[in-house]
């Protein structure tokens, strides 16, 4: 089965991202988290291959999480979605491998996601 | 009113309404969703030298192809696309648009933009783009910049300059003065007799020696206070002391100076002696001062009183002389730096010049104050007050 | 104003978030410098609580940008700092290092853009949140007391006005400059960005 990790501080957020996964992919298993902190011992028993993580979090940023999600699951897919849009913030996501996707969320931004997962 | 009238009415006004925003005094362009340009007023003609014939019709971004994907392009999207205003000002955006006024074509125009969207029967957009000249707001701008940049400046070079001067003085002082005690010692020790009889000719010149290095050395300590004061080091040890004991001592300190000018320093004492909290050594340097300046000032054979009066917890001590008094015109320089009365008569009399600056300053570390009345042909009152220490409490805290 | 809770506020926040981002990216492509922008609190207040709590944030008086909004809900847009604070923003969005005790008139102009793009932003993440048109108008420097700016009168103390207030973060290099962004909105405003946000919550299923 497949795990999907959504890190945000925003219940709104969590929930769209949630709804449109489970509308796409009703049988994944969906992990919520609303900080750094709290997403790495929500995932301590579990492997997640999908993880989606927002960048401006009270605590650790996304890309200091990425980095640590990285080197445990480095077969995951890490996606960073933020209203950061900046080049510079861009440029490090890419130097660490994880993708980059500009806020709002909407359905195509999502799907994209998890259609990027399965390739 | 007849339909014929009322469209007539309505395209004179129309006409109107144009002219105005031709004879505008700012650039106003009105361009459609397609950035076509639809209105492009006389300022505009002036300013870019391209005609309102050339630019309606033709699309803004080919007329001023690098303003696209530019802060102005994304303005204008913003006010076509979502309905919002923006101010574009000259310092975050530098001159965008390319304009020349007849004064200087070489100098692009400085420029503040505002940009606000029109809808017209609600479906049509537009957006009309205005265009300020601010070139000379920020000449004078500028003007008021380099001004505030030069003033500083000129702050800072004093500031220096006056550092640099202060170590000067203190530093020569000090190699002064170490030579000059050599020097005083051996001619004390030869007018003394220490190396036998000197006959009468050696003796006069080197009592001439002798006096002159006390002078200078007076002067070099003088300096040495100036400079300790003004650079705040000068050390003070207050006590609490009696004033009546302390001018006995102080007349009797000075009487070198009376005999020498030939003059009796009478002191008339309180009648309740009161404390002050004072640096004993200090405070007898304000003696030597001021009672060495009235013996000084005063005609041979005459007096100077020294008296104490009490009033609102303060002590005045005053000192009186019977000179001849101080003009008018130098009254208000008498407390200043390096001043000294300069007339004629008082030629011989020496002094750095200095004196009554120190006194001055001392007198203020003890929270006092000090003042003098004078007239001319009559003479000169020196005084100084000093807070009454009455309690013990008040001891403490005045002296600590 | 109980339809407005923690999920409402969470909306707000987000869609808030969006702007400052859009708006930061606006900022540094102009000063060609890193800037971070972020509203880390939003609160809803009526008038006089928001000038009380304006000003024990701020000494003296306060100055900014302000601007006036219509739509589906208008009112009055401002962002506020203290007046040592946008100076200090200004000085060092330009890197102007000139000693003057006061903003000069282009300081002023320069202030007013960083404003107008901060405030269109802000709106415009609304306005497309809620699929709505807000428009704007243009943006004016002003400068005073909090009571004076939000027109608070004290003699008739009235309800009927709200403030949205939100305290916006500015980070540039190692410096970081705190400054408030307020919306002034009547009853039916209030009521009509209530009803929007609710609105928006059911489509997507969270209310």
């Amino acid at each position: 089965m497949t795990t999907a990790l959504i890190v945000d501080d925003s219940r709104v957020s969590r929930m769209m991202i949630r709804a449109i996964i489970s509308d796409a992919k009703p049988d994944w298993n969906i992990i919520e988290a609303e900080s750094g902190d709290d997403a790495l011992s929500a995932i301590d028993n579990e492997t997640p291959d999908v993880m989606i993580l927002d960048y401006n979090m009270p605590g650790m940023n996304g890309l200091t999480l990425g980095e640590k999600l990285k080197d445990k699951f480095p077969g995951g897919k890490i996606s960073l979605l933020t209203a950061n849009i900046q080049d510079s913030t861009q440029k490090k996501a890419a130097e660490l491998g994880i993708a980059f996707v500009g806020k709002p969320i909407t359905d195509e931004k999502i799907r994209g996601i998890i259609q990027a997962s399965e390739i | 009113m007849t339909k014929k009238n009322l469209q007539n009415t309505s395209s004179v006004h129309t006409e109107l309404l144009i002219s105005v925003m031709d004879y505008c005094l700012h650039g106003t362009i009105v361009i459609d969703e397609n950035y076509r340009v639809i209105f492009w007023n006389q300022w505009m003609e002036k300013y870019t030298e391209i005609k309102s014939i050339t630019a309606v019709d033709e699309q803004l971004f080919t007329l001023f192809p690098h303003l696209m994907g530019k802060r102005i392009q994304w303005a204008i999207d913003d006010a076509l696309n979502r309905g919002n205003s923006a101010a574009l000002s000259q310092t975050l955006n530098n001159a965008p648009l390319p304009l020349h006024s007849g004064m200087n074509k070489n100098e692009a125009v400085k420029q503040a933009i505002f940009i606000k969207p029109i809808g017209i029967q609600g479906e049509n957009r537009f957006c009309v783009i205005q265009v300020q000249d601010v070139t000379s707001s920020l000449r004078r701008e500028k003007l008021l910049r380099d001004t505030a940049n030069k003033a500083e400046d000129a702050k800072i070079a004093a500031e220096k300059l006056t550092e640099v001067k202060t170590e000067f003085i203190s530093t020569v002082s000090h190699e002064l003065r170490t030579p000059l005690t050599s020097i005083l010692g051996s001619l004390g020790l030869l007018c003394g007799g220490a190396v036998g009889n000197l006959s009468a000719q050696v003796s006069s010149l080197i009592n001439l020696a002798h006096r002159n290095s006390q002078n200078l050395l007076a002067l070099i300590n003088d300096l040495l206070d100036i400079d300790k004061i003004e650079s705040g080091k000068m050390d003070f040890v207050f006590a609490n002391m009696k004033v009546t004991p302390f001018l006995e001592e102080s007349i009797l300190r000075n009487s070198g100076f009376a005999s020498k000018h030939n003059i009796q320093f009478n002191i008339t004492p309180a009648q309740d002696d009161v404390d002050v909290c004072a640096d004993g050594n200090r405070l007898m340097q304000v003696m030597s001062n001021l009672l060495s300046n009235a013996a000084k000032f005063s005609p041979k054979g005459g007096a100077v009183e020294i008296s104490t009066t009490l009033t609102n917890n303060k002590v005045r001590i005053s000192i009186s002389d019977h000179g001849l008094g101080i003009a008018e015109d130098f009254q208000p320089h008498l407390f200043e730096k390096f001043t000294q009365v300069d007339s004629s008569n008082t030629r011989q009399v020496n002094g750095s010049g200095l004196g009554l600056s120190i006194t001055k300053a001392i007198i203020e570390q003890h929270d006092g104050n000090i003042g003098f009345n004078t007239t001319l042909g009559e003479g000169s009152t020196f005084y100084f007050e000093l807070p009454v220490i009455t309690t013990n409490a008040d001891i403490r805290k005045a002296c600590n | 104003m109980e339809t407005f809770g923690d999920l409402q506020k969470d909306l707000l926040a987000e869609a808030f978030n969006l702007g400052m981002g859009r708006a930061a990216a606006s900022l540094s492509e102009m000063v060609h410098e890193e800037v971070l922008l972020s509203a880390p609190e939003i609160v809803f207040m009526n008038k006089a609580d928001a000038a009380k709590e304006l000003g024990r944030q701020s000494s003296g008086d306060v100055s900014g940008v302000s601007q006036d909004f219509s739509g589906s809900f208008g009112g009055e847009a401002m962002l506020l700092f203290p007046i040592e604070k946008s100076l200090e923003l200004v000085r060092l969005l330009l890197q102007d290092t000139v000693p003057l005790e006061n903003l000069t008139e282009f300081e002023e102009e320069a202030l007013n853009e960083i404003g107008n793009i901060i405030l269109n932003a802000g709106l415009s993440s609304l306005a497309d949140l809620f699929k709505q048109e807000i428009q704007t108008e243009l943006p004016s420097f002003r400068q005073g007391s909090c009571e004076d700016l939000l027109q608070v009168n004290t003699n008739t103390p009235s309800d009927n006005e709200s403030v949205l207030l939100l305290r916006v973060d500015f980070k540039l290099e190692k410096n970081a400059v705190d400054g408030y962004v307020l919306f002034l909105l009547d009853i039916q405003s209030t009521e009509a960005l209530i009803d929007n946000i609710n609105i928006y919550l059911k489509s997507i299923n969270v209310l």
